[in-house]
C-alpha cells in the first residue's frame, strides 16, 4: 500500500490565505466598529454625564466664612468682639514626621493633652496636604519663641485668624454666653450648607439664641483643584455677608453694680425696664469666664468649673427654681382685690397662728403673738401671713393660681435666651397630673404666702414685678434692643414683643397694692424699712424668705446637711421710683437668711446705682 | 573582499527609494498625533517629549533599514532572532529590573524588554516554519508551532506579565490562522479554551482576578482599583464628539487620570480630540498601518515559495506584493517595538491599544 504524499500547492495556499485574510479583515473591521460604537456610547450618548463627572472632579466650591456680628450693650459698649489671634498650623505632608516635630515643639511651646488629642483626631480625618490647627491663641511670647526657631519646623506656620473675645469676661457670661467649636451635636442641628467652613457656633446665651443673625451668610468661591485637591485657581467668587451686630438692652454699668452689690454672695438678680420689658441687667453668681470656652476649654478646667462651689455654670436667672415666699403676697393681695373678695380696707386679725376649722395644725405668723388687726397695706408692709392665709382660703387654689398666671407665673417668659425653666404654679389639676394626689386645704393656706409647691424663676419674679410697675401691662422680658447689619448700616430698633392687654382691671386696686409695697420700705412698720433710709426716691418692694432650696435644674442638695441659715433664700422684689418706675428688680441671695436683712440692702445698692448713678 | 560584496549587495538595497507612501504617511501621522498628545499630557516636561521624538526618529531609521531587507533574508534570520530573544528572556529573571515584574534588561544605553522582541520573533519563526510545511498544517507542524509560541509565552507569563504573554501568543496564533489551520481545530481549541477558563480562575493571581472583576464592574471600588478605569472613562466620555481641544483636557491636566503620559495616554487623546479623533486614530492604526500586515508572515511566503530574487531583479507582481507586505509587517512591528520596548511613554499605550490582532489584518486592496 502506497502512502499518499501531500505536496505543497502554492495556488491553493494562496487562495486559502486570501480567504483567511478576508475573514480576518472582516473580524478586525467589526472589532473597530465595536470600538467606535463604544466610543460613541461614551463620548456622544453619555457625554453629558461624563462632562458633569469631569467637572465635579475638578471644580470645588470653597466657603468664605462670614465675620461674626458683634454684640454691644445699650450704650454701644462692646460685649463680644472678634479679635485677631494666632494659631499654629501644620501641613502633615510638609512636616514629614509629625510626632517627632511635635515633640521638638513641646520643648518650648506648652501643648496640653486635650489640644493634642483634638489635633490627632482631626489629623485622621483630613488629607495630608491640608493645613491643620495644632494650637490656638498663641501668646505673643509663644509666637516669638516659634518665630526664632521657624527654620527648624518646615511645614509649620503661625496663622492669624479672628477669634471671639468677651472683654467683660464673667460679668456677662450668663447673658452673652459664648461660641465654641462646632461639635457633633451641633452638626446634627445646623444647616450644613450655611456652616460650610465655619469652626465656631454659638453655644449659649445670646450667642446661641441669635446664632443665625450673628453668623451671617456664608460666601463661596469656585476653584479648580487637581486630583490631590490642591487649589490651582479661583474661577469665581461670591462674597460672604457678615453677621448682624446686636445691641442688647443690658447696661454694663448697672450689670457691674449688680455684681458689686452682691459683695461676693451667691445669688441672682434681674433688672427690667417696666415700660418696655427690656432687661437692664441680669446676674447669676458665681459666674465664669466664657473666654476659655471659645477655643476649647481643657478637660480639667471644665471639670473644675462643674464642681466649683456655687456651680458657676448654672444660670440661676433662667434655670434657678426658687420658692417665691412672701414676694408672692402683693400678687395674691391683688388677686383678692381684683376678684372682688377684698377691698383695700378689709381687715383681718392676726393672732400669731391660723387654724383651719377642725384641724389642729397651726399656720404661724413670723411675729410671735401676731400683728393685730391689719388691712391690705399693713398686711403687705409687715408681711402678715394670716391675712393671706384667709385670703387664700377664700380664693381657693385654682382661682389664685389662675390669677397669678396673668403675671406669668408657671409660664415661660419668652425671653430671648434658650432653655428657661417654667417653675411650678400649683393647681389641683397640676397636683393630680404630676403626683396623682388630691389637693389638701392646708396646701392652699401655705400657697397664699408663696410656699408649698410654688416654684418661680428670678426672671418670672422680675417680670411680674415689672408688670405691677407698668400699671398692670405685661411686657415680656427681652435682651435684644437694636440691630445693625454692618458698620455703615443704620441701627434699627429690634421689633418689640406685641403689647398685651393690661392684666389689672381696676387701677385703684393696683394702687393699693403698690401703697403696701412702698410701706414695706418707707412705712414705720415696713419689714424692710432700714433699706429705705436716706433714699432720694420712693421704692416699692417686698421681702421674701424661702425656707428651702428648690431647683428645677439638675442640682440636688441634701436638705439635712444644710444649716437653717443656708437653707433660707433671701428674696426681694422692688421697683422704683414708685410713682413712675424706671426699673423693676427681683433678686435672690442664696443662704442669705431673711429677705429684709440680706436681700433688701443689696437691692438698695442696685437701685441707687440705676437711679442715682452712683456707679463711677 | 566579502565586505565589498556585502556592501555591493546592501547599499543599493538601502538606497532603493521604493516606499509605501500611504503606510509611511499613516505612520508619520500616528507618530505626530502621539507626540502632540504627549505634549499635552506631559505638561511642562519637555524632556519627555524630546526623548519620545528621538525614539520615533530612531524607530524610523530602523524601519527604513529593515524594510530594505528581503523577506527571504528575514526568513533565514527568524530562528536566530527567536533564539536570541529567548536567551535574553531567560536572562531576565537574573538580571532584570522592573516595578511590578522583572521584565526589563539594562543594556547600558537603553532598557530592553525581551518580551517585545518576541512579539516580532514568534510570528516570524512560525511563518518561517509553516512556510516549509505542506499547508494546511498537519498535526506535527501544528505541534511544532505550538512549541514555538508556547515556550516564550510561558516564560513571559511567569515574569509575570500576562498581558504581553497573551499578545505574543496571539501574534503567533494568527500566523497559524493565516496558514490555513483547519476550522475544526480552531473551533475545537476555541471551545476547549472557553471550557478551561473557569478552571483557570483559582490559579490566577489575586491581582489578575481583581483586574478582571474591576473590568466587569469598576464602580465596586471607585477609589481603589476601579479608580483608573473610572477616571479614564470620565476622560473619554467628557471628550464628546470633537473633544475639549488640544491641551485643554482637565482629567489629565489636573492629574485625575493616572499614568496619563503612559498607560492612559489614549484617554488623554480621546478627551482632547473627542470621538472623531479617537475613531480616526484607532481605525487608521488598525486598518491603515496594518494593511500591510502580517500577510507576509504566512501568506507572503506561501504565495512565493520559490522566489529568491533580490530587488535588482524585475519583480513579479506577486513578489512585489510579498516584499511590500513583509516590509509593512516588519515596519509595523519595529514601530511597535521601538515605541514600547524603549520604555516609550506613548508607545506603551499604543501597545495596549494595538495588540497583535491589528498586525494580523490582511492587506486588502
Amino acid at each position: 500500500m502506497r502512502q499518499r504524499v501531500r505536496l505543497k500547492n502554492a495556488i491553493q495556499d494562496a487562495q486559502r490565505f486570501r480567504r483567511r485574510a478576508a475573514i480576518a479583515f472582516v473580524v478586525v473591521t467589526l472589532a473597530v466598529l465595536a470600538l467606535a460604537g463604544r466610543f460613541a456610547w461614551l463620548q456622544i450618548i453619555q457625554h453629558a454625564e461624563y462632562v458633569t463627572r469631569a467637572d465635579s472632579n475638578r471644580i470645588r466650591t470653597l466657603p468664605i466664612v462670614p465675620a461674626r456680628g458683634l454684640i454691644f450693650d445699650r450704650k454701644g459698649r462692646l460685649l463680644a468682639d472678634n479679635v485677631p489671634a494666632y494659631r499654629l498650623e501644620l501641613v502633615p505632608e510638609a512636616v514629614g514626621d509629625v510626632d517627632a516635630a511635635i515633640q521638638r515643639l513641646r520643648e518650648f511651646l506648652p501643648l496640653d493633652e486635650d489640644e493634642l488629642a483634638r489635633f490627632q483626631s482631626q489629623r485622621k480625618a483630613q488629607r495630608r496636604f491640608q493645613s491643620l490647627p495644632l494650637k490656638f491663641r498663641l501668646t505673643e511670647a509663644e509666637v516669638a519663641a516659634f518665630a526664632v526657631r521657624r527654620h527648624l519646623f518646615p511645614g509649620m506656620e503661625v496663622v492669624p485668624y479672628l477669634t471671639r473675645r468677651y472683654p467683660y469676661g464673667e460679668l456677662l457670661a450668663h447673658v452673652v454666653g459664648y461660641v465654641g467649636r462646632i461639635d457633633e451635636a451641633d452638626l446634627e442641628r445646623l444647616d450644613a450648607a450655611a456652616y460650610r467652613g465655619a469652626t465656631h457656633v454659638g453655644k449659649s446665651g445670646i450667642e446661641r439664641y441669635y446664632e443665625e443673625r450673628l453668623h451671617g451668610h456664608v460666601g463661596s468661591e469656585r476653584v479648580e483643584v487637581n486630583a490631590e485637591g490642591r487649589v490651582l485657581r479661583v474661577l469665581d467668587r461670591e462674597l460672604a455677608v457678615s453677621g448682624e451686630h446686636l445691641y442688647l438692652s443690658i447696661d454694663i454699668d448697672l450689670q457691674q453694680a449688680m455684681v458689686e452689690a452682691f459683695a461676693g454672695q451667691y445669688g441672682t438678680a434681674v433688672a427690667i425696664q417696666p415700660s418696655t420689658g427690656e432687661v437692664l441687667g441680669m446676674v447669676s453668681l458665681p459666674s465664669y469666664d466664657p473666654n476659655p470656652f471659645v477655643n476649647g476649654i481643657g478637660r480639667q478646667a471644665y471639670a473644675d468649673l462643674l464642681t466649683a462651689p456655687g456651680r458657676p455654670l448654672f444660670n440661676r436667672v433662667l434655670l434657678g427654681g426658687y420658692e417665691p415666699g412672701s414676694t408672692l403676697k402683693p400678687f395674691v393681695g391683688l388677686a383678692g382685690l381684683e376678684l372682688g373678695l377684698r377691698t383695700p380696707q378689709d381687715t383681718v386679725f392676726s393672732s400669731g397662728a391660723f387654724r383651719l376649722p377642725g384641724q389642729e395644725r397651726e399656720y404661724r405668723d413670723w411675729k410671735a403673738g401676731g400683728h393685730g388687726t391689719v388691712n391690705l397695706r399693713e398686711a403687705i408692709a409687715q408681711s402678715v401671713n394670716t391675712y393671706f392665709y384667709t385670703l387664700a382660703m377664700d380664693l381657693g387654689i385654682d382661682r389664685m393660681s389662675g390669677y397669678l398666671q396673668r403675671f406669668g407665673f408657671g409660664e415661660p417668659t419668652g425671653i430671648d435666651l434658650l432653655g428657661e425653666a417654667v417653675g411650678i404654679r400649683p393647681t389641683q389639676a397640676w397636683k393630680r397630673a404630676t403626683r396623682n394626689q388630691a389637693w389638701y386645704p392646708g396646701e392652699t393656706v401655705i400657697a397664699g404666702i408663696g410656699q408649698g409647691f410654688w416654684v418661680a424663676t428670678p426672671l418670672q419674679l422680675a417680670q411680674a414685678t415689672a408688670t405691677l410697675a407698668a400699671g398692670g401691662v405685661r411686657h415680656p422680658p427681652h435682651l435684644l434692643r437694636q440691630t445693625q447689619s454692618g458698620f455703615d448700616a443704620p441701627i434699627l430698633d429690634a421689633p418689640q414683643p406685641p403689647l398685651e392687654a393690661p392684666v389689672v382691671h381696676q387701677v385703684q386696686n393696683l394702687q393699693a397694692v403698690i401703697e403696701g409695697m412702698v410701706a414695706v420700705v418707707h412705712g414705720p412698720t415696713g419689714s424692710a424699712r432700714e433699706m429705705g433710709v436716706g433714699a432720694s426716691y420712693l421704692i416699692a418692694g417686698k421681702t421674701g424668705t424661702a425656707q428651702r432650696v428648690s431647683r428645677i435644674g439638675d442640682e440636688a442638695r441634701d436638705q439635712r446637711t444644710l444649716t437653717q441659715n443656708q437653707r433660707n433664700q433671701a428674696l426681694f422684689i422692688a421697683f422704683a421710683p414708685a410713682e413712675s418706675p424706671t426699673i423693676a428688680l427681683a433678686l435672690v441671695i442664696e443662704g442669705g437668711g431673711s429677705g429684709a436683712r440680706a436681700a433688701a440692702p443689696v437691692a438698695r445698692r442696685i437701685l441707687d446705682a440705676w437711679l442715682e448713678r452712683k456707679t463711677p | 573582499m566579502s565586505l565589498v560584496l556585502l556592501a555591493r549587495r546592501w547599499i543599493p538595497r538601502l538606497l532603493t527609494p521604493r516606499v509605501d507612501v500611504p503606510l509611511f504617511l499613516a505612520l508619520l501621522m500616528l507618530a505626530g498625533v502621539g507626540l502632540m498628545t504627549l505634549h499635552s499630557a506631559a505638561v511642562g516636561d519637555a524632556g519627555l517629549l524630546q526623548a519620545q521624538a528621538m525614539r520615533f526618529g530612531f524607530g524610523f531609521v530602523v524601519l527604513w533599514v529593515i524594510s530594505r531587507i528581503p523577506p527571504q533574508q528575514l526568513r533565514l534570520w527568524a530562528p536566530w532572532l527567536f533564539a536570541l530573544s529567548v536567551v535574553l528572556l531567560l536572562l531576565v529573571p537574573f538580571l532584570g529590573t522592573g516595578r511590578s515584574a522583572r521584565s526589563w534588561l539594562n543594556l547600558g544605553f537603553f532598557y530592553l524588554q525581551p518580551a517585545e522582541l518576541l512579539k516580532l520573533a514568534v510570528p516570524l519563526l512560525v511563518a518561517s516554519w509553516l512556510h516549509s510545511q505542506v499547508l494546511p498544517p498537519r498535526l506535527g507542524a501544528l505541534l511544532v508551532s505550538a512549541v514555538i509560541i508556547g515556550l516564550p509565552t510561558a516564560l513571559i507569563a511567569i515574569q509575570p506579565d500576562l498581558g504581553t504573554a497573551l499578545v505574543v501568543a496571539a501574534s503567533g496564533a494568527f500566523v497559524v490562522f493565516f496558514a490555513g489551520i483547519q476550522w475544526r481545530w480552531i473551533f475545537g481549541l476555541g471551545s476547549a479554551a472557553l471550557l478551561a477558563a473557569p478552571l483557570a480562575w483559582p490559579f490566577l493571581r489575586e491581582y489578575h482576578r481583581n483586574r478582571f472583576m474591576t473590568f466587569l464592574n469598576p464602580e465596586a471600588d471607585p477609589l481603589g482599583v476601579g479608580w483608573n478605569i473610572i477616571q479614564s472613562k470620565i476622560a473619554v466620555g467628557s471628550g464628546g464628539l470633537f473633544g475639549k481641544g488640544w491641551g485643554l483636557g482637565t482629567q489629565s491636566r489636573l492629574d485625575f487620570l493616572p499614568e496619563h503620559t503612559t498607560d492612559f495616554i489614549f484617554s488623554v487623546f480621546a478627551e482632547e480630540f473627542g470621538w472623531v479623533g479617537s475613531v480616526g486614530t484607532s481605525s487608521s492604526r488598525r486598518l491603515r498601518s496594518a494593511r500591510e500586515g502580517c500577510s507576509a508572515k504566512a501568506g507572503g511566503w506561501v504565495r512565493n515559495p520559490v522566489s529568491t530574487s533580490c530587488p535588482n531583479t524585475p519583480p513579479t507582481s506577486s513578489f512585489r506584493y510579498l516584499r511590500k507586505s513583509l516590509a509593512g509587517s516588519v515596519c509595523w512591528r519595529c514601530w511597535v517595538f521601538t515605541c514600547s520596548s524603549l520604555a516609550a511613554a506613548c508607545g506603551s499605550s499604543l501597545k495596549r491599544e494595538t495588540p497583535s490582532r491589528a498586525s494580523s489584518v490582511a492587506r486588502w486592496r
